[in-house]
C-alpha cells in the first residue's frame, strides 16, 4: 500500500463502487419529474397555499395529540420572500435593517434590505465563508477557511452595509463569537484564540493571542459550520472527533465537561439561549444514521436537562438542526408536514407551532418578531431557493 | 421536447447514468443521495436537452451539477454524515473476499478528506479527467485542482501512515 496510492485509487473506486445500478425505469423517473415540477410552476399560488394547508394539517392529525405535538400556524398573508437566490445559502444572520447570506461555494456574503427586499451589497472574501455573525454595533464578522487558491484562511470585519471592512489572516475561524466591536473568540485547535481587529475602514492591523485557560481538551478540531456560543459566561464549542461526523460540545477551559460523542449521541445542531444550550440529535447504530432524533436542552454543566413534554414530542424526537434568538427556539425537523416548528426558549417552553414552510430548512436567522428562513424544495435541491420572512407566531416568544 | 431528441436522452441516460452514478456515489458515500443527485441532475439536463445535446457535452454538464451538488451538501453536514461507510451498503464486495485487504482502509482514510479534496480524487482517479477537465467539472481554476489534489494525497498519505500495521498492506 505504501507504494502507489494513486494507483490503489483507481483500483479501490472501481471496486468500492462495482455494485451501484441506476434504478430501473430512470429515464421515465426523469421524464415524470420534469412533468410534475412544470404541472407545480403552473399552479397558481393561491392553490398552493390550499395544499400546503391541507398537507399540514393532514400531518397535523398524523401527530397525535400530544400535549407537545406541534399546532399548526396557517400560511399568512404577512410572510414575504426577500429574494430568491440560484447559490446555495450555507448560513443567515440578521440586525437591524439588513439580512445577510454567506454563499460557501461562491465566497459571497451578501446584505438585503428586510424592509424592501433590495439587494444592497454582495462582497467576496477570499476564501467559503465558514463563519458569519453580527457583533455589537452591527458590525459583521466573517471568518473563511483555507482552500487551495485564497491561501490560509482568516477573518473580515464588516461594516453594516459591507462597503468597509478590516480583515486578519492565517487563521481558520470555523466559528466566531463575537464580545465587542473590535474583538471576537474564535475556537481552534490549542483553545480560544482573541482575535483584534481594526474598525472596518480604519488604519491599523489584525491580531490574534491565545486566550489563557481555554483549552478544548486533546485532539479537538473544528469544522466550516461547527457551532460557538456562550453558555452562560463561558465559550461552548463544537468540536469534531476527527472521526467521521462524530462531534462533541465542550465548554472552553473546562474540557472535562462535554456532552455527545458517543454511538447514541452525535450532533446535528446547537444553539444557546444564553443559559442552556440546545442540541438536535442523532444516533449511529451498527453503522446506520438517521441524521435526526431527539431535541436536549443542557445545562451550565452540560448535563440534560430537557423537559419531558419535549422529550416525548412525536416531533422534536425528529429534529435535524437548531437555532435561537435568546427568545424563541427554531427547530428543523425530518417529520415533513413539520419542516421547521417554533417553542418558547425560556425556563417553561410553551407549545410547538409549525411554520408554513416546505422543504429542507438549511438556514435561518430571527430577530424582534420576523424569522428569516431558506428552504430546499425538494430537500437537496439544487433549484433556485427563496428566503421567506415569516412573523414569530406569538405562542412562541 | 422532439421525438428525437427524446430518444437521444433516452440513449444517453443509457450510456452514461450508471458511470455518472458510481461517480455520485463515490463522491457522496451514499447511494440513495447519489441517486437523488443523479436525477435531480438529469432532470435539468432534460429541459434544456435540445441545446446541451447540440454542445456534445452532455456528461461533463451533468456531472458538474452531481458533484457541485454533492460537495455542497456535504459541505452542510460537514459533522452529519458518514461518507463512504461501506458497511451501510449491502451488496459492496467484501475486500478481504476481493483479495485485496487495503481497500477498506484506504477507503475509510479518504472518506475523512473534505468533500471538495475527495470530488478531485474520484474525478482525477476514477473518471480520470484531466486537470482541466477536473477543474471545469468543479467550476474552479487549474491551479485550485492542483492545491487540492496535493492536500488531498499528502492528508491521505498521512492517514494511511495512521492505520494499524497491516491494515494497509
Amino acid at each position: 500500500m505504501s507504494g502507489n496510492i494513486a494507483q490503489e485509487l483507481t483500483e479501490t473506486f472501481a471496486s468500492a463502487s462495482e455494485f451501484v445500478q441506476p434504478p430501473p425505469g430512470l429515464t421515465e423517473r426523469v421524464r415524470s419529474g420534469v412533468r410534475r415540477r412544470r404541472r407545480r410552476a403552473l399552479a397558481a399560488t393561491a392553490i398552493a397555499t390550499v395544499v400546503l394547508l391541507g398537507a399540514a394539517a393532514a400531518g397535523y392529525a398524523a401527530a397525535g395529540s400530544h400535549r407537545a405535538a406541534a399546532r399548526l400556524q396557517a400560511p399568512t398573508a404577512r410572510s414575504r420572500v426577500i429574494g430568491t437566490v440560484s447559490y446555495q445559502v450555507t448560513q443567515l444572520a440578521v440586525s437591524g435593517r439588513y439580512l445577510y447570506v454567506a454563499a460557501g461555494q461562491n465566497s459571497w456574503v451578501s446584505a438585503y434590505d428586510v424592509v424592501t427586499g433590495k439587494l444592497i451589497a454582495t462582497v467576496t472574501v477570499p476564501g467559503e465563508p465558514a463563519a458569519l455573525a453580527v457583533g455589537p454595533g452591527g458590525l459583521v464578522w466573517v471568518g473563511y477557511s483555507p482552500s487551495g487558491s485564497a491561501g490560509p484562511g482568516g477573518v473580515w470585519l464588516l461594516s453594516p452595509d459591507l462597503r468597509q471592512h478590516s480583515e486578519l489572516t492565517g487563521l481558520s475561524a470555523d466559528s466566531i463569537v463575537p464580545v465587542s466591536k473590535t474583538i471576537a473568540l474564535v475556537p481552534s485547535r490549542h483553545g480560544l484564540l482573541r482575535v483584534r481587529l481594526p474598525l472596518p475602514g480604519q488604519p491599523g492591523q489584525g491580531s490574534q493571542h491565545a486566550e489563557p485557560g481555554t483549552s478544548l481538551g486533546p485532539g479537538a478540531t473544528t469544522a466550516p459550520g461547527a457551532w460557538s456560543g456562550m453558555l452562560g459566561n463561558r465559550v461552548t464549542v463544537q468540536v469534531s472527533t476527527g472521526a467521521g461526523d462524530n462531534s462533541r460540545l465542550v465548554v472552553a477551559g473546562q474540557p472535562g465537561l462535554t456532552y455527545g460523542d458517543s454511538a447514541r449521541t452525535h450532533i446535528n445542531g446547537a444553539t444557546s439561549t444564553g443559559s442552556a444550550v440546545w442540541v438536535s440529535t442523532f444516533a449511529q447504530i451498527n453503522g446506520e444514521s438517521s441524521l435526526q432524533g431527539p431535541l436536549v436542552r443542557l445545562n451550565a454543566a452540560l448535563t440534560p436537562t430537557t423537559p419531558p413534554a419535549v422529550l416525548t414530542s412525536p416531533v422534536l424526537s425528529r429534529s435535524e438542526d437548531v437555532w435561537s434568538d435568546g427568545r424563541t427556539l427554531w427547530v428543523a425537523t425530518g417529520v415533513l408536514t413539520h419542516s421547521l416548528v417554533c417553542l418558547a426558549a425560556g425556563s417553561r417552553t410553551g407549545p410547538v407551532v409549525t411554520l408554513p414552510v416546505s422543504g429542507q430548512v438549511v438556514a435561518l436567522a430571527a430577530a424582534g418578531s420576523t424569522v428569516y428562513v431558506n428552504a430546499l424544495e425538494p430537500p437537496g435541491s439544487t433549484a433556485p431557493s427563496k428566503i421567506v420572512s415569516y412573523p414569530v407566531p406569538a405562542a412562541c416568544q | 421536447m422532439r421525438a428525437d431528441d427524446d430518444a437521444d436522452f433516452a440513449a444517453f441516460v443509457a450510456a452514461s447514468a450508471r458511470r455518472l452514478l458510481r461517480s455520485a456515489y463515490l463522491v457522496t458515500g451514499d447511494r440513495t443521495e447519489a441517486e437523488d443527485l443523479l436525477q435531480t441532475a438529469l432532470e435539468r439536463a432534460y429541459r434544456r436537452w435540445p441545446s446541451i445535446r447540440q454542445k456534445d457535452v452532455p456528461e461533463a454538464y451533468v456531472r458538474k451539477i452531481i458533484v457541485t451538488a454533492a460537495i455542497d451538501t456535504a459541505r452542510r453536514r460537514t459533522l452529519r454524515r458518514a461518507p463512504l461507510d461501506e458497511e451501510r451498503i449491502p451488496g459492496l464486495p467484501d475486500p478481504a473476499v476481493e483479495g485485496i485487504p487495503g481497500r477498506a482502509a484506504l477507503l475509510s482514510c479518504v472518506r475523512e478528506l473534505p468533500a471538495g479534496q475527495r470530488a478531485v480524487l474520484v474525478l482525477r482517479y476514477f473518471d480520470d479527467l484531466t486537470e482541466a477537465d477536473t477543474a471545469r467539472a468543479l467550476g474552479c481554476s487549474i491551479g485550485t485542482v492542483k492545491s487540492q489534489h496535493a492536500r488531498a494525497m499528502d492528508r491521505l498519505r498521512d492517514l494511511v501512515r495512521q492505520q494499524p500495521d497491516g491494515s494497509m498492506t
